[in-house]
């Protein structure tokens, strides 16, 4: 620990990125302070103007001679103002001597009234204030006087920076985004001036203790390691006595960690609003039923992702991964383009399924170059490189696309979104260059793998109920029911956003704890049947659940989806990689792997496609507890087919 | 050549955080920006509604009385009282279902009439260079429209407000972006400093090519090394150091 704080590199980060995260928080402060004082005026003659409305009607009732103690209907006064006016707190009559009992009070208890009368009120404290007002303990107090007795208004002070404070959440997204970002932007900017260099370096040292000087290091650095790589390739150059040849350092393998963080993250930006923006699309298309045309295009998009990988790695070795990547992005970028533009659900249709393409084209691109500039030694690691890159964007993506979406509409963001894959495709060139390692491609599903895939009884078990439950409650129920219900109550999209973010950081924090119970316990199947169990109880109470407390749940029992998933995944994989042969898994090459991720994919495009109708037929909130009567009646029946006891004991 | 290519990593690092920084700080303040921006414009709108409430009220007592708009011959007096009542209103105005002006009293030249464009909706706020509108639609006594009300406030105060937001934050922006530019400055230096590792290894392979060998420096560990790269570079060249010191030394000369 103390080696990493003292690294200069991660000394450079921490300073760096608590200036990003001071100077968000002194603007945001600033747009708090300067709101405040500019809003105040406004309120308070919004409360006067209130004030003012009220006492006309209570002293029309008194004209008519109605004894001001005797009025009534001055509790539905104050609820219709309430209902008009949530910033106000509480409504008083009282009588004409001072210390009286108030006739009538609502929104407060008499004890908390009589504290607030004896506060005292700041007048002057504030530009803006009528004669009758003043600041009393938290309250903005209009008092008017009535032909008999006083009427009181109170509005919450802090209602008025409630806005403004609310909007440190987006910006909370912001920062999260910017430094996730920077700290991507200097992985590569170290590895490419600093890493790269310096492995160079070491193999030119290796290359004169194993006695056989000649390599250069063919590199240029900055610094002090610059000045030591100098005097390395002439002293290595010279030692041989003749010209000497560069060792190549080979591609870094840091790039493909912001290549697949940019290409996900474009692509997620719309996941909170994907479902309404499809949705009004297919209202407009006549003889279309709007829930099953959402659905089928929403799905489209994850089917044709699975149908076009096999394609996209036959291409992998004719076009190489960067032009492979490049022409991903772009097709990605007019297709995110087109999602904006779109003028009806067809063209909507086309340009959804060209931006398919285009996901599936760089993923594969990205999946292939880490083959290519790993070994088998060091795969692993280059594999967790690129879904870290995914992860960030899973979690990054649907807030920060929420966020723009409420601000800039949805439109807008799909152009951000756009922008984005247009950033990756320029960046590929330099962020996927060097050599290759190895002349290994990525392998496509075959039909010969379904055939030994599916005489695999166990395979299909963990396929049909671990597998696919999984994904069809991660589509269904994430991607497409959590948007239509959230939206549909009144949530924004930043607000979706922030919730649909919750799943990636419960797997981003439960992934490594489940990964080593999972190795430390020793029995998958009970992991992989209890997080089928907990990724799916809580969607059988969304029904039973009020408007009011309907996004608390969501965001539990997206939580619960996460941390479920997180415990079954790890096991899941371990278990298909223990029903695989060694030499295949160790190669890449095992089919029972393949086809798990082929059909997942396929089911991933299953899940909006079943929810819409489900939706449509029961009601959203109807249908994430059918998903989640399915997930957890597929997690019991594993349980009872799969869970074996784990034998206790040496062998 | 090479501190030129030092001070250009410097450059990079520093430059590469100071974009995303200043990308970030837009963001946030065009955020915070639009955000007051709504809340003020909430409160604007709460305000005009609650006095078209009151006159709604005031035409809705009529037409349930089966007096027609035109006929109210109160209405003139309430509208007047209303726009006294509040400096800020322009105009307040009771229009018919089908657009007409009825009723209007105003304040200062006659305002456009933008309830034109609302016809048929319950309740609706608009924003126009000239002022601020919020109207309502008044169903009559047999469910159907029975009239409008329209008011409209100057936009004045408004626009002065969102004038005196924008330079603070741009000011304010600029000020929390010069200091976070200090600092990625500072964080970027930090970054592009001398390794102490690095640092011996090169001093003690510049003595070893200048024939100045001597015992193995105490101070050259892989030990020292804070971050993996160094600390593979230190332990390669300390294999790597009994070749180099029987070798060829006229790589001392750069």
């Amino acid at each position: 620990m103390r080696l990493r704080l003292a690294s200069p590199t991660v000394q450079g980060l921490v300073i760096a990125g608590l200036s990003l995260f001071l100077a968000l928080a002194a603007v945001s402060w600033l747009a708090i302070g300067s709101g405040a004082q500019l809003l105040f005026p406004e309120l308070a003659q919004k409360a006067l103007a209130e004030a003012d409305q009220a006492r006309r009607r209570v002293d029309a009732a008194i004209e008519l001679g109605i004894p001001v103690e005797r009025l009534v209907g001055v509790d539905a006064l104050f609820a219709d103002m309430h209902r008009n006016d949530a910033d106000i707190a509480f409504l008083a009559l009282t009588g004409d001597a001072p210390g009286d009992r108030p006739l009538f009070l609502y929104g407060l208890e008499e004890a908390d009234f009589r504290r607030l009368l004896a506060a005292p009120g700041q007048a002057a404290a504030r530009e803006g204030l009528a004669e009758s007002q003043r600041l009393r303990a938290g309250y903005l107090v209009t008092a008017l006087p009535l032909r008999s007795g006083t009427l009181l208004l109170g509005h919450d002070e802090q209602a008025l920076v409630r806005p403004l404070v609310d909007n440190l959440f987006d910006i909370a997204v912001v920062v999260l985004v910017a430094m996730l970002l920077a700290f991507e932007v200097m992985l590569v900017v170290i590895t490419a001036n600093v890493a790269q260099p310096a492995r160079a370096a070491v193999a030119v040292l290796k290359s004169i203790a194993e006695g056989r000087p000649g390599p250069v290091t063919g590199t240029a650095a900055a610094g002090t390691l610059g000045s030591f790589i100098a005097r390395l390739d002439v002293f290595s150059a010279t030692a041989a006595g003749q010209p000497a040849a560069a060792v190549r350092p080979g591609a870094s393998i840091v790039g493909v960690r912001l290549l697949a963080f940019l290409f996900v993250f474009a692509e997620e930006l719309g996941r909170p609003f994907l479902p309404v923006y499809v949705a009004e699309f297919a209202a407009a298309t006549p003889q279309l039923n709007p829930n099953l045309a959402t659905g089928l295009l929403i799905g489209l998009h994850m089917s044709v992702v699975a149908l076009v990988m096999p394609f996209a790695t036959i291409l992998y070795s004719r076009l190489g991964r960067v032009r492979l990547y490049a022409a991903g992005a772009l097709l990605a970028t007019a297709g995110l383009a087109g999602t904006a533009l779109a003028a009806g659900y067809w063209d909507l249709l086309a340009w959804r399924a060209l931006s398919a393409v285009g996901y599936a084209t760089t993923f594969v691109a990205c999946q292939g170059f880490v083959i290519e500039t790993t070994s088998r030694d060091n795969r692993a690691t280059g594999m967790a490189m690129m879904v870290s890159g995914i992860t960030l964007a899973d979690i990054c993506g649907p807030a920060f696309g929420g966020v723009m979406a409420e601000r800039f509409g949805q439109s807008t963001t799909f152009l951000i979104a756009a922008g984005m894959a247009a950033a990756a495709a320029l960046l590929v060139a330099r962020l996927m260059a060097g050599g290759a390692r190895r002349a290994e491609t990525p392998r496509h599903v075959t039909l010969r793998d379904f055939a030994v895939a599916l005489r695999n009884r166990p395979l299909v078990i963990q396929v049909c109920l671990a597998a696919l439950p999984a994904k069809l409650l991660l589509t269904g129920f994430l991607f497409y029911l959590v948007p239509v219900v959230l939206l549909g109550i009144g949530q924004q999209e930043a607000d979706v956003g922030r919730i649909v973010m919750v799943y990636g950081l419960a797997m981003l924090v439960g992934g490594p704890v489940f990964a080593r119970l999972t190795d430390r316990w020793q029995n998958h199947a009970a992991l992989v049947a209890a997080g089928g169990a907990v990724s799916s109880v809580l969607l059988i109470l969304i029904p039973f659940v009020d408007e009011g407390s309907a996004a608390m749940v969501a965001i539990l029992t997206v939580a619960a989806l996460g941390i479920g998933q997180a415990m079954s995944i790890p096991a899941q994989v371990s278990m298909v990689v223990g029903m695989a042969s060694e030499r295949e898994v160790r190669q890449g090459q095992a089919p029972e792997l393949t086809v798990l991720r082929f059909i997942e994919r396929f089911g991933g495009g299953a899940g909006p496609m079943i929810a819409a109708p489900l939706a449509a037929q029961f009601g959203a909130a109807q249908a994430i507890g059918l998903f989640g009567i399915y997930g957890l009646a597929s997690a019991l029946l594993y349980a009872l087919v799969a869970v074996r006891p784990v034998r206790t004991g040496a062998p | 050549m090479t501190t030129k290519k030092r001070y250009s990593l410097i450059a990079t690092v520093g430059g590469s955080m100071m974009i995303v920084a200043i990308l970030a700080l837009i963001l946030a303040g065009v955020l915070n920006f639009l955000r007051f921006d709504e809340t003020y414009m909430r409160l604007v709108a709460q305000r005009l509604e609650v006095t078209a409430q009151a006159v709604g009220r005031a035409v809705a007592l009529g037409l349930d009385l089966g007096l027609p708009i035109e006929s109210q011959d109160n209405l003139p007096g309430t509208l007047r009282q209303h726009l006294a009542a509040d400096p800020d209103l322009r105009n307040v105005t009771v229009h018919g279902c089908d657009g007409r002006t009825v009723i209007a009293v105003e304040r200062g030249a006659a305002a456009p009439e933008p309830w034109r464009k609302h016809l048929g909706e319950a309740s609706w706020f608009a924003v126009e260079a000239d002022g601020m509108s919020v109207g309502l639609g008044i169903v009559g006594p047999l469910g159907i429209c029975g009239a409008g009300v329209s008011i409209t406030r100057s936009a004045e105060a408004y626009l002065d407000a969102v004038n005196a937001v924008r330079h603070r934050f741009l000011w304010g922006g600029m000020a929390a972006a010069g200091a976070a530019g200090f600092a990625i400055a500072v964080a970027a230096w930090v970054f592009g400093r001398r390794r102490r590792a690095l640092g011996a290894v090169d001093d003690d392979f510049a003595r070893l090519l200048d024939g100045k060998a001597g015992e193995l420096p105490a101070s050259l560990s892989a030990e020292d090394a804070t971050e993996g790269w160094e600390r593979e570079l230190v332990a390669a060249y300390l294999a790597a150091r009994p070749a180099i010191a029987a070798g060829p030394r006229e790589g001392g000369a750069s």
